[in-house]
């Protein structure tokens, strides 16, 4: 979503159940953060399955730096959460990516084998990692088990500074 | 005797000088050790002569597969990332274990350069990409790994190899030939630090660093250092230093790339994914793709090669 979209978007829900929010044809759900850095948002692609999609925060790919390569799962691999489910390597560091919760993995963003620089551009548009189904339980316990954009934001600014690379 | 698993700030020296155990060593140090928060350890290791590359880079690129093998020169791909290194017993490994948090390479490279600086009289510096130059010579290259709970940063350090060797073991015949994502070295001019002060030998490095290290560390208990010999913990270290001799890990763990070929003008392209020629475009030379698809690159390559030198020399 663009900033100002992604504004506007936040202004509306304000006044409104946070659960759905129609725009045009799709369906935004709010993200989810892990500690960890991760972010999850439910996807309704089809609406049989409870599907998220999963990537790195903004906050996280600026303390990877340049991403050159990104190593993603098997299509129909389970992770448990703290699983590692992808490994990235930036500027001579490998560092692992770890699910924020129980899932199996149903896509992997291709165009991240040709451009994984989409991570550092784009964390949370096109620079996401997997898609992934979740069983109806997992779904709901996402927003006690992570935090939600405003506890992510204070979780950021009680942390301590990332380390130099 | 003490755990070897206890935490703290520490000094390890390897006794093995084979490269599988050490990185299988160090990796088990790293997944195993009751990290401390604001605590270092510190390995200190060195190998026989092999080459060693990044996590997802690409051997055939790198280096010169045969030539290494004529010399027995072992081949290792390691956990951390960035670029290729040529290790003998004239260079130093240094690893820098904490927990995640206290992760920073700058304040390692620091510490180094600022100790052999001031030691052995030289001007090493640190540069931007996190190696350590002196003048416009590279002595140290770096690479880290990141996991949950740890972290490790590790580097090394040209002391008195035998740079001959290692210019003709990096240089590789293949680089035209392979298009790929593999994450690629940055090559540069190398030097050791003896050339500068010949009085620099591994032994007086190692004395140093331990002794420094403890000062960095503000650390009152200076004889917290051990050497350890690898092989008394053969156990715990062998499922890791089988991976890294696998042919698995070191071959097929390479990033999906294309090698192009030229036979009687016509150009051929084989498709290499996990290890494995999974496709091959180009003129149908039937016998040859037979032979071909399907298999471990690796171990077809030597076919790969005759069928190259035999069209030019037609």
């Amino acid at each position: 979503m663009s900033t100002l979209s992604s504004f506007l978007f936040r202004r509306t829900i304000q006044y409104v159940p946070r659960r759905q929010i129609h725009l045009t044809k799709c369906i935004y759900h709010e993200r989810y953060f892990s500690k960890k850095h991760e972010w999850v948002q439910l996807i309704d692609s089809n609406k049989k399955t409870n599907e998220i999609r999963i990537g790195i925060s903004d906050y996280a790919q600026r303390a990877l730096g340049d991403v050159v390569y990104c190593e993603l799962p098997s299509i129909g691999t389970k992770f448990k959460r703290e699983d590692t489910f992808a490994t990235l390597e930036s500027v001579k560091a490998v560092s692992d990516c770890y699910m924020p919760i129980d899932g199996e993995i149903t896509v992997v963003n291709e165009k991240l084998q040709n451009e994984a620089d989409l991570i550092n551009k784009s964390p949370y548009d096109n620079g996401w990692l997997v898609q992934a189904v979740i069983d109806e339980q997992v779904k709901k316990d996402m927003s006690t088990t992570l935090m939600n954009e405003n506890q992510y934001n204070k979780f950021l600014e009680t942390t301590k500074e990332a380390a130099d690379h | 005797m003490q755990s070897i698993l206890r935490g703290g700030n520490r000094v390890l020296i390897s006794r093995s000088m084979n490269v599988y155990t050490n990185l299988a060593l160090e990796r088990y140090l790293a997944e195993n050790i009751k990290h401390q928060p604001k605590t270092r350890l510190l390995l200190l290791w060195r190998n026989k002569p092999c080459v060693v590359i990044g996590r997802y880079q690409n051997p055939f690129i790198e280096c010169d597969i045969k030539y290494l093998g004529e010399k027995q020169i072992d081949l290792a791909r390691r956990y951390s990332g960035g670029g290729t290194c040529y290790h003998d017993l004239g260079n130093l490994n240094i690893t820098v274990l904490t927990t995640r948090e206290d992760y920073n390479r700058k304040k390692n490279l620091q510490w180094i350069t600022s100790t052999v600086n001031k030691a052995f009289n030289l001007t090493l510096y640190v540069t931007e990409r996190d190696d350590i130059f002196l003048d416009a010579y590279k002595v140290t290259g770096s690479a880290s790994r990141l996991e949950r709970l740890y972290a490790y940063h590790h580097f090394t350090l040209l002391i008195n190899a035998d740079l001959n060797e290692l210019r003709r073991s990096l240089k590789s015949n293949d680089r035209r030939h392979i298009t790929s994502k593999a994450t690629s070295s940055v090559p540069s001019s190398v030097l050791n630090l003896s050339d500068r002060n010949n009085s620099i030998t591994y032994e007086k490095t190692i004395e140093l660093l331990i002794k420094k290290f403890f000062e960095w560390n503000n650390e009152k208990n200076t004889s917290n250092y051990d050497y350890i010999d690898p092989l008394l913990y053969y156990e715990q270290i062998k499922n890791f230093e089988n991976e890294l001799k696998s042919e698995k890990f070191l071959h097929q763990a390479t990033p999906p790339f294309v090698y192009t070929i030229e036979y009687k003008k016509q150009k051929i392209e084989m498709f290499v994914t996990n290890g494995i020629i999974t496709s091959i475009k180009g003129d149908d030379i039937i016998i040859e793709k037979q032979n071909l698809l399907g298999k471990l690159f690796h171990v077809v390559y030597d076919n790969i090669k005759k069928i190259n030198t035999n069209s030019l020399s037609k």
